[in-house]
């Protein structure tokens, strides 16, 4: 069920839900109001006839229920009309049927369940009963007085036209409250449509990403409040996830790129040396090169994806310098010992691509690693200097990107290395700083975290 | 044929040389953007194999042929790209491209495409061409002469095929010195002496010497 649907049903739920309670409550004290007008007639029409059976004239008397009418018997004083109506059956006198005028009403006179005598003719659905509260049965309002023990007189009123209002008041209740609760469900569905159009938007335009997977569309901004507020944030989402995924793509187009140029050497070496136009020994050396820098690559591209997760032992980072530095013939300054936790491998790797670069791009040049510790920070800075040429302020931006060499560099290379040494050091909670070395050259530090 | 190959890798473009030059080509290698502009200005080569990716730009092949283009080179051009993506082709064949390989590509890929383009560039349409008693398979480089299949040395095969390749063109001998030996000879002698094996290994008027040089002999 759609938003806009189930508002439309909720506001004509909660229009028709207060209407009918209203109505109800209205068609309540309306009852009262009828049903008491009636029921004071009633009792006008049987107090006149009590004053008949007792030969009386004057005003009326009135029944009340409230009263007690065992102690104070509105017949106490009769003459013996009654007590010889019973005792030897003779019939009784025809007395006039004083009906209040504009309306039908019957009486009779009981005792012990025998009708004496009848004015007018008395409904036959009402059953023989001498309950003092007036009921209403079918289109007759009854009740009985007790005249005195075992003789009652019961009195019936038409209701059929009070009823008839009654059923009026309540099917216009009923017919309002779904009326209204119909308007404002219509009211609600036509003001949701514009209220709901940037929701639909959104949606539409969400479902089109999603079918598609086009990250470059944008889902309209329009609407205001959370509407907008949301629009703009799915944008946001949106643009953070397409640049994410241009350079994924750009990384994978890369990584590809980069693994077909050696898979090329190779195979045109061997379709050389298929055509007896090389050595065997040239292809060997060929192949071996080769294979060489592809698993150099390989080794690079899963240390970056692996988004340098390595695993955290306590080791000597000075010790690990030290060799790394002896190996690649550079002098290493610094402490004898430096306990942190980290990667062993990922840091040596990382060490060995400073090392390596500062050797490629600066051949000839003074190499030096430094490690110093900052205590104070919980930090320790791994440095490679080299005096060599250094790098145009642009390229030092730059060099930390994947697959970024820069421009005219004619040494052989994937551009990975400060990429993955990047990668290690935030692996470490630390960063890759590349600098000018002062006088000349290249100051690359590495920052980590001792624990 | 003279043909210059641009191509940073020095392990790619060591076979791709080699197998030109034993198909009788001249070719001539620059290793990046500089080196090739200069020999494109000197050599005005038959045909040219680009890299697209050089050490100077990720575009580098796409910019040169574009400036040769522009130079007012007319022979074609044929990429060498390890960037498949139909953009990329695209953009190859828009800057002026005749054609491309993708690598990794293999040799005798390379090579039949070279052949291909040089066959637009020569007034001979198919990879036989056949001159009365005269055959010349260029695909598998052989020659016959009436139906016999005649054994020629690779330069007097080149030779023989430039001269069929533009029958009625007339070549002077320091022409063909420079077409076909390039930088390694640079006495006329060799010419005239490759021409003299060849009449004798054929008939004396596959080659008929007319002034100014040199021309096919024998009438379709």
């Amino acid at each position: 069920m759609s938003l806009r649907l189930r508002l439309a049903l909720f506001i004509a739920v909660a229009i028709a839900g207060a209407l009918l309670v209203q109505g109800f409550l209205g068609y309540a004290s309306f009852e009262r109001l009828q049903m008491g007008g009636l029921e004071q007639q009633l009792d006008a029409y049987l107090g006149r006839i009590v004053d008949q059976l007792e030969g009386r004239r004057g005003p009326p008397r009135m029944f009340r229920r409230d009263r007690d009418s065992e102690n104070r018997s509105p017949g106490a004083g009769l003459p013996s009309l009654i007590e010889r109506m019973g005792s030897d059956n003779a019939p009784l006198l025809p007395l006039p049927n004083p009906a209040p005028p504009g309306t039908i009403a019957h009486a009779r006179l009981l005792r012990e369940g025998v009708v004496l005598q009848e004015w007018g003719s008395f409904p036959p659905e009402i059953p023989i009963a001498t309950q003092p509260q007036a009921r209403l049965e079918q289109n007759w309002l009854y009740r009985s007085v007790r005249l005195r023990p075992g003789v009652y007189l019961q009195g019936a009123i038409e209701a059929s036209q009070v009823r008839a209002s009654l059923v009026g008041y309540q099917q216009t209740v009923l017919f309002t409250a779904l009326a209204v609760a119909f308007l404002g469900a219509l009211a609600a569905w036509l003001v949701s449509g514009p209220a709901l159009r940037p929701l639909r938007h959104l949606q539409e335009a969400t479902r089109q990403i999603a079918d598609s997977g086009d990250l470059s569309l944008r889902v309209p901004t329009e609407g205001s409040g959370e509407l907008l507020h949301l629009s703009q944030t799915f944008n946001q989402m949106l643009e953070r996830l397409s640049a994410f995924r241009q350079r994924e793509t750009e990384f994978t187009r890369n990584a590809a790129h980069e693994l077909r140029t050696p898979l090329t050497a190779i195979r045109l070496q061997l379709d050389s040396q298929k055509q007896g136009l090389s050595t065997p020994e040239e292809t060997l050396s060929v192949v071996q090169e080769e294979v060489e820098r592809m698993t150099h690559l390989s080794e690079s591209l899963l240390t970056l994806a692996r988004e340098g997760r390595g695993q955290r032992v306590g080791l000597d980072l000075a010790q690990l310098a030290l060799e790394v530095a002896q190996s690649a013939g550079v002098p290493y300054q610094g402490p004898e010992r430096l306990e942190i936790s980290g990667d062993p491998i990922l840091l040596r790797q990382a060490l060995e691509n400073l090392i390596g670069n500062a050797q490629k791009y600066a051949p000839g040049a003074a190499v030096r690693v430094e490690l110093e510790s900052l205590p104070d920070r919980a930090l320790v800075l791994l440095r490679v200097r080299d005096e060599g040429p250094g790098m145009p302020p642009e390229v030092l931006q730059r060099a930390a990107e994947p697959f970024y060499r820069a421009p005219g560099v004619r040494v052989p290379g994937h551009g990975l290395g400060l990429s993955v040494v990047a990668q290690v050091a935030r692996a470490h909670g630390g960063k890759l700083v590349l600098r000018p070395n002062q006088p000349q050259g290249l100051l690359a530090e590495l920052w980590i975290k001792r624990a | 044929m003279r043909l210059l190959l641009v191509e940073d890798e020095p392990n790619i473009a060591r076979p791709v040389k080699r197998a030109l030059e034993a198909q009788g080509h001249q070719v001539h290698h620059a290793p990046d953007l500089t080196t090739a502009r200069e020999l494109l200005m000197e050599l005005e080569p038959d045909l040219m194999i680009l890299d697209v990716r050089l050490p100077e730009s990720e575009d580098g092949g796409f910019i040169l042929a574009k400036e040769a283009r522009s130079a007012g080179y007319k022979g074609p051009i044929l990429f060498m790209t390890a960037r498949d993506a139909l953009a990329d082709r695209v953009m190859g064949l828009d800057e002026g491209g005749d054609d491309y390989v993708v690598k990794p590509f293999d040799l005798p890929e390379l090579l039949a495409r070279v052949r291909a383009l040089l066959r637009r560039v020569s007034e001979v349409k198919q990879s036989r061409v056949q001159y009365g008693p005269l055959e010349l398979d260029l695909t598998d480089r052989s020659v016959r002469w009436e139906g016999r299949v005649v054994e020629l040395s690779p330069r007097e095969y080149a030779l023989l095929e430039r001269l069929a390749l533009f029958p009625g063109r007339v070549y002077s001998p320091e022409e063909l010195l420079d077409l076909i030996w390039g930088d390694e000879a640079s006495d006329t002698g060799v010419v005239k002496v490759c021409v003299h094996h060849l009449r004798s290994k054929l008939v004396n008027s596959v080659v008929r010497t007319v002034p100014g040089g040199y021309r096919l002999g024998v009438e379709p």
